[in-house]
């Protein structure tokens, strides 16, 4: 007996057998893009954009911008195992760790996704506030607001319909391009950087390392493996996708990188006028000190953007929560649920949703620790998230032709490795500076 | 109520819901992964313990 979920599904991959019949190669790719876009940029989130935008107060153009391009990379290799995954077993992260490796490891996989996401989606609305207060939005309304259209976003009751919402949002990712413009970098100084990986000021000290691992945990972590593989199940993609989702991912990371360069860029000024940005809290501080500089309109694109950032990260990343517990639970988890099928999916990604929202708005929240706590718990639980979705593009019960062969291991192993050590030295000087600053 | 036919052929058989029902089996984990999975443990009771200091330490 086919379900809701079935009928929909079936409907949306008729017009992609359409339209691969068809010969239609673009209106092909216009449908199958999508997870891989959609991650990406929805890492290019609100905390995140903060971190390249430090990077360029403090570092300027030099050693971060090809070093940004080159953490693009390492996500793209790790998101297209996940999609390989995903195409050959039609089943989520989450799901395939507690089918596979126990309900202990996949109540773990579950709790943690789940915690350090609500966690996440708190920065997330920080940064929706902080942008929308250079526009001198109070911070009930902008988080309000946001929370709203979230909430309604995942309401639509239909995979494609979310993922094209959410996908024309964030195509205004992009702002910061055109920001970057307004501060009008040497294109010379740029090609320098990505053929010499230079200048460097001040060496590779302290603060460069705490920089690099930003960088690093600002574009791998553990909700994307989650959000992608989940959503690849959800569009139904199969084994004749696999190459436009190869592609969708790698538009996706491209853009991404593309962007958080232009973030770079944007905030050169500061670090060419020398503005102390270390007790910069927020998007609104760097827009505003940004003015003299970018203009009124360059703040307002750079404003606007942590605005977006924030929102799509809440977007993608509270409908990854729904689909790591409903995965695990062995509940309905779909964004075609009807509402009365999938009130436990949508329940979760609303509440966490609503609890967030409500965290960023209660007076003298521990803010600051939230997204401490984010970090460490990102970069710490990035390893064995990292290791299990080395261990499923190996199984090859599951993954038949598809498993990781010698080179996708050599490669990812690398990254699992680089990731691994770079992140716990993240979570270990983040936890030495708690001790010893005090 | 009957409604229109439904043309599920767009759907791979294992993509359907009936198919999506059945869990897969627990994999045979070789001894290798064992020791892995077990270090794992040892590591996420660490990083859980760094999480709740970093954390404390933060509020005050």
């Amino acid at each position: 007996m086919p379900t809701a979920v079935d009928v929909v599904r079936a409907g949306d991959r008729a017009r992609v057998r359409r339209a691969r019949d068809g010969h239609r190669a673009l209106a092909l790719c216009l449908l199958i893009a999508g997870p891989g876009i959609l991650v990406m940029l929805g890492e290019n989130d609100g905390p995140s954009m903060l971190s390249y935008a430090t990077t360029g107060a403090m570092y300027g153009v030099g050693f971060f911008v090809p070093f940004i391009a080159l953490t693009f990379a390492m996500a793209f290799i790790v998101q297209e195992t996940v999609l390989r995954i995903g195409i050959a077993t039609h089943r989520g992260h989450a799901e395939l760790i507690a089918s596979r490796f126990g309900i202990v490891w996949g109540g773990f996989a579950m709790l943690d996704l789940f915690i350090g996401n609500l966690l996440t989606l708190v920065a997330e609305f920080v940064a929706i506030a902080a942008g929308a207060a250079f526009f001198g939005i109070p911070a009930v309304v902008a988080v309000g607001a946001g929370a709203l259209i979230v909430v309604a976003s995942m309401c639509t009751r239909r995979y494609f319909t979310w993922e094209r919402a959410v996908m024309t949002l964030a195509a205004a990712n992009v702002l910061f391009v055109p920001a970057a413009f307004f501060a009008h970098p040497d294109p010379v100084a740029i090609v320098r950087a990505f053929g010499t990986w230079q200048p460097l000021p001040g060496g590779a000290n302290g603060q460069f390392l705490m920089l690099v691992l930003a960088n690093i945990g600002a574009t791998v972590t553990p909700w994307m493996l989650f959000f992608q593989q989940s959503a690849v199940v959800d569009k139904g993609l199969t084994k004749a996708d696999l190459r436009l989702g190869r592609i969708d991912t790698a538009l996706g990371a491209s853009v991404a990188a593309i962007v958080a360069i232009a973030a770079v860029i944007a905030t050169e000024p500061l670090f060419a006028h020398h503005v102390d940005v270390a007790s910069f809290a927020g998007g609104a501080d760097f827009a505003t000190a940004l003015r003299p500089y970018l203009g009124s309109a360059g703040a307002t694109l750079f404003a606007l953007g942590m605005i977006e950032a924030g929102l799509v990260a809440a977007m993608t990343i509270s409908t990854s929560s729904a689909y790591g517990v409903g995965e695990v639970l062995r509940r309905g988890h779909s964004l075609n649920l009807p509402l009365s099928q999938g009130r436990l999916f949508y329940g979760i990604g609303i509440a966490s949703i609503v609890i967030a929202a409500a965290v960023v708005l209660i007076p003298h929240a521990p803010l600051l620790a939230i997204t401490l706590a984010v970090n460490v718990i990102a970069t710490l639980l990035m390893a064995p998230a990292l290791i299990f979705v080395l261990l499923l593009a190996n199984d090859r019960e599951i993954m038949g032709r598809l498993a990781n062969g010698w080179r996708a291991n050599l490669a990812g192993g690398t990254i699992v490795v680089g990731i691994s050590i770079v992140g716990a030295l993240y979570a270990i000087v983040l936890v030495v500076q708690e001790f010893g600053g005090k | 109520m009957s409604g229109p036919p439904v043309d599920l052929s767009a759907l791979e058989p294992d993509q359907r819901s009936s198919a999506l029902s059945v869990p897969l089996p627990q994999k045979h984990l070789s001894r290798g992964t064992i020791v892995l999975l077990s270090f794992l443990r040892v590591y996420v009771a660490l990083s859980v313990g760094v999480v709740i200091i970093a954390f404390a330490r933060a509020l005050r």
